[in-house]
């Protein structure tokens, strides 16, 4: 039954001489949330800027439905149905909350010159109702009008992933999504990943936060220092000794 | 209409041509420093085919303004996809190059230049004002214009949805290109001559001017810049003397106290500061994002 | 004389070094660059100038002026055009900078006149034959100061507190300043050692070719460029390297070719590298380790 979505093999990243991931193969199985744990400076958040193109790797390839994407810009990435959100937040501080998740659509929105004709096609219009239904999924329908960088931290988290989501990816790559967040926030973030997942979204989760990670996590692949030490469902992963080592330092 | 008025209304409309056209790729936030270049080539090429091919000025101008696009897209082909400090010395060595080479080709006069071309009226400024700003008034409300203004506010970020930065960037800047060589046009069969001279960097650094004075948040904060920096050696006859610097002073002075210009709001967002040096060394798509 | 054309080449382009260098060194310490470095070589050496062909000054007294003149001036534009510019807008300090340059040169015309100002000949029975070579006593004096220069900025970057604190404050402003590194007064030394290094660049070209005109700021900021696009931006090392390769790239052309098409070839010459190798020749992966 093994349907795999995005492989990331071999991976190898060297920065000036300083090997941030050595030899990390992982598969993200169709459907699965993911989650990629780890020490700090264990390369969880280099493998996730491999995996989305941002960063070269220095060897390996990244394979997204059996078809080899290494060299492929990020922004090429997302029309074949991968989006990502960024452990800092990076919305469009000076646009308001609604333009942020408009620009989540852009890979399926006209967007050349024909774009500049006032009267909304059919489409254009379907795609700006799905950007509303986003914003009200995410809470923000009455914050739409509002300048992103004017929103509390929280909602600036649920923006990202309201644009995220409005790019309708079929793989959401997610670096540090509770990072920030308060106690309450951090709650309500595993029904809506899960949600997510259950809508057909499959998600890599790179995350600092342990319980989250199993609580909701259907696999789970744990590095440090670069090396991947083991991959597995989250109860047996994290249990192991290997594991404990790492954290603990022991 | 005397002669006069008339002169001072194609001046004022000339530069409010050449803030709205600059005002495109500031748009994306890209900055060029050699604009001039883009008016120069838009009045050679006009001035060309109007004095040695007997073209009617409007079609010499579309003439002019394609020539600088395509140019234009070159160009930003070549530097877009580097960093904004590469942007800005590639541009500012572009117009560096125009003038030499117009400077040492006799078909356009050398040095002396060009010399007895008109034609220009205010109607004809009017109505490619009037075009520019209908443009620019859909492109502001459009998807395209929105992805300009995510591309300004954070390029890593625009790809992650799916922006093509590189692509769209070169696009506004050829269409920015374009505008200005349409300027250069019209301004080249109003002074009656023209020599490379004229389009040297303090042409540059004015059509900057224009669009940073009067703002860069909307289009016609540039409309504005362009006229208060037009009118005001008109108003004010001493300037004449000192405009390099008052001009030299303006930038310095705007730049600590209202950089965003007169018209728009200050901006709040964290900027990210990257590093440059890792911006200069990454290669075309990819960029450090950590 | 191809021999001979080569060594006046390295000549030229030993100063281009000296200012591609302090175009390197802000690049450095503030990620920025200073379009008004070349004004500052320019007022420089039009004072260094008037006092050794007006006032009689002897010419070693003229050039320390130079360097002092030099510091003085980036001094004023760093707080002029950098300290008070929100961070914010990238292209502000380079808009103010260009400002900047435009008020010195029209002070400069209007104090000094626009004439070009004569630099006499400072070693006149000095000649060096070798061969077929002859280098002049002066072009001995321009590679002599110009290696010394950049000899003194070496081992003051590298041996001396300050110079740690220099590289260390470019490589990572935020933890310097957390490990106590006044970085704010770094960065003026930076600009000062900057200036100082474009004043005496300014003499110096001026010395080359005996004259000098309050209209070459601009121009010397443009060469300035091409040598540290060439040679990778903020590489110390590949900015000397270029600006030899220039120096040298510019006087074949003028010998050979034609004196119009001296920058020109340069330009296309760096477009060129720019399409292929966008970090520059001399640049390897990311240069942190190669750029001082």
């Amino acid at each position: 039954m093994s349907d795999v979505q995005l492989r990331a093999s071999g991976i190898t990243k060297r920065f000036q001489g300083v090997t941030a991931l050595a030899e990390v193969t992982v598969e993200v199985e169709r459907g699965s949330i993911h989650g990629v744990v780890g020490p700090n400076g264990a390369g969880k958040s280099t493998l996730l800027n491999i995996m989305s193109g941002f960063v070269p790797p220095t060897e390996g390839t990244v394979e997204l439905e059996g078809r080899d994407i290494t060299r492929l810009t990020p922004q090429r990435r997302v029309p074949l149905g991968m989006t990502r959100t960024f452990q800092n937040l990076r919305l469009f501080g000076g646009l308001t909350v609604r333009q942020n998740v408009l620009l989540g659509q852009h890979s399926h929105a006209r967007t050349g010159f024909a774009s500049l004709w006032p009267v909304p096609t059919a489409k254009e219009r379907q795609l700006r109702q799905e950007a509303d239904a986003a914003l009200e999924t995410f809470g923000l329908t009455e914050l739409s009008r509002r300048r992103a960088e004017t929103l509390p931290y929280g909602l600036q988290k649920q923006l990202e992933m309201a644009r995220a989501v409005a790019a309708r990816p079929s793989l959401l790559l997610m670096d540090e999504p509770a990072a920030g967040m308060t106690a309450q926030e951090r709650r309500a973030l595993v029904p809506r990943i899960r949600q997510l997942r259950d809508e057909g979204v499959t998600v890599v989760v790179v995350e600092h936060d342990m319980d989250l990670i199993s609580q909701m996590c259907d696999v789970v692949t744990v590095l440090n220092f670069g090396r991947m030490l083991i991959e597995g469902p989250p109860d047996v992963a994290l249990a192991s000794d290997d594991v404990r080592t790492a954290y603990l330092g022991g | 209409m005397d002669a006069y008025t008339e002169a001072v209304v194609i001046k004022v409309g000339i530069a409010i041509l050449l803030a709205l056209g600059y005002w495109v790729t500031v748009a994306t936030g890209k900055y060029s420093f050699g604009h001039a270049a883009f008016m120069s080539i838009g009045a050679y090429t006009a001035s060309i085919l109007t004095l040695k091919f007997d073209l009617p000025l409007e079609l010499a101008m579309l003439v002019g303004g394609l020539a600088g696009a395509v140019i234009g897209a070159f160009i930003g082909w070549i530097a877009l996809r580097l960093s904004m400090l590469y942007l800005a010395i590639i541009t500012f060595a572009f117009a560096e190059i125009v003038r030499i080479l117009l400077d040492g080709w006799d078909y356009v006069g050398g040095a002396t230049g060009l010399f007895g071309m008109t034609g220009t009226t205010v109607e004809l400024v009017a109505v490619c004002i009037a075009v520019v700003v209908v443009y620019l008034f859909f492109l502001s409300r459009s998807r395209k214009g929105l992805s300009y203004e995510a591309i300004r506010e954070d390029e890593q970020a625009a790809r992650a949805c799916g922006l093509g930065v590189t692509r769209i960037s070169v696009e506004a800047f050829a269409v920015s290109a374009a505008i200005t060589g349409v300027a250069g046009a019209l301004s080249a069969h109003e002074t009656l001559i023209i020599t490379p001279n004229l389009f040297g960097a303090p042409q540059s650094l004015l059509i900057i001017l224009f669009v940073v004075l009067g703002g860069v948040q909307y289009f016609w904060g540039a409309i504005v810049g362009a006229v208060v920096l037009t009118m005001l050696p008109i108003w004010f006859d001493f300037l004449e003397d000192y405009y390099q610097i008052t001009y030299g002073l303006m930038f310095v002075l705007l730049m600590i106290l209202r950089p965003q210009g007169i018209v728009g709001r200050g901006t709040d967002r964290r900027i990210n500061l990257g590093s440059l040096r890792e911006l200069a060394t990454s290669r075309r798509g990819g960029g450090g994002d950590e | 004389m191809l021999i001979q054309q080569l060594v006046n080449g390295v000549l030229l382009g030993t100063t281009f070094a000296l200012i591609a260098l302090s175009f390197n060194l802000v690049v450095g310490a503030l990620d920025r660059l200073n379009f008004a470095l070349g004004e500052t070589a320019m007022v420089s050496a039009i004072c260094a100038a008037l006092l050794v062909s007006q006032a009689d000054v002897p010419f070693v007294v003229a050039f320390v002026l130079s360097l002092l003149i030099g510091a003085v001036v980036a001094a004023l534009t760093y707080l002029l055009s950098f300290r008070f510019v929100s961070p914010k807008y990238h292209t502000a300090p380079i808009l103010s900078s260009l400002g900047v340059g435009l008020v010195i040169t029209s002070l400069v015309t209007r104090t000094f006149g626009s004439d070009q100002r004569r630099v006499p000949t400072v070693l006149e029975d000095v000649r060096f034959e070798l061969g077929p070579l002859v280098v002049t006593g002066d072009q001995l004096i321009i590679l002599v100061v110009a290696a010394l220069l950049t000899g003194l900025l070496y081992v003051f970057l590298n041996r001396t507190t300050w110079g740690t604190a220099i590289r260390g404050v470019s490589d990572d402003a935020d933890t310097s300043g957390l490990l106590g590194v006044p970085v704010q007064r770094v960065i003026l030394l930076t600009f000062v050692l900057s200036g100082a290094l474009a004043g005496a660049s300014g003499l110096l070209t001026g010395l080359s070719f005996h004259t000098v005109s309050p209209f070459t700021g601009f121009e010397t900021t443009l060469t300035a460029l091409m040598v540290v696009v060439l040679g990778g931006l903020g590489n110390i090392t590949g900015g000397v390297i270029a600006a030899l390769l220039i120096g040298v790239v510019e006087t074949l052309t003028v010998a050979y070719v034609s004196a119009t098409f001296r920058d020109l070839l340069v330009f296309i010459l760096v477009a060129v590298t720019l399409v292929v190798r966008p970090q520059g020749l001399f640049t390897r992966q990311s240069g942190v380790a190669a750029r001082v």
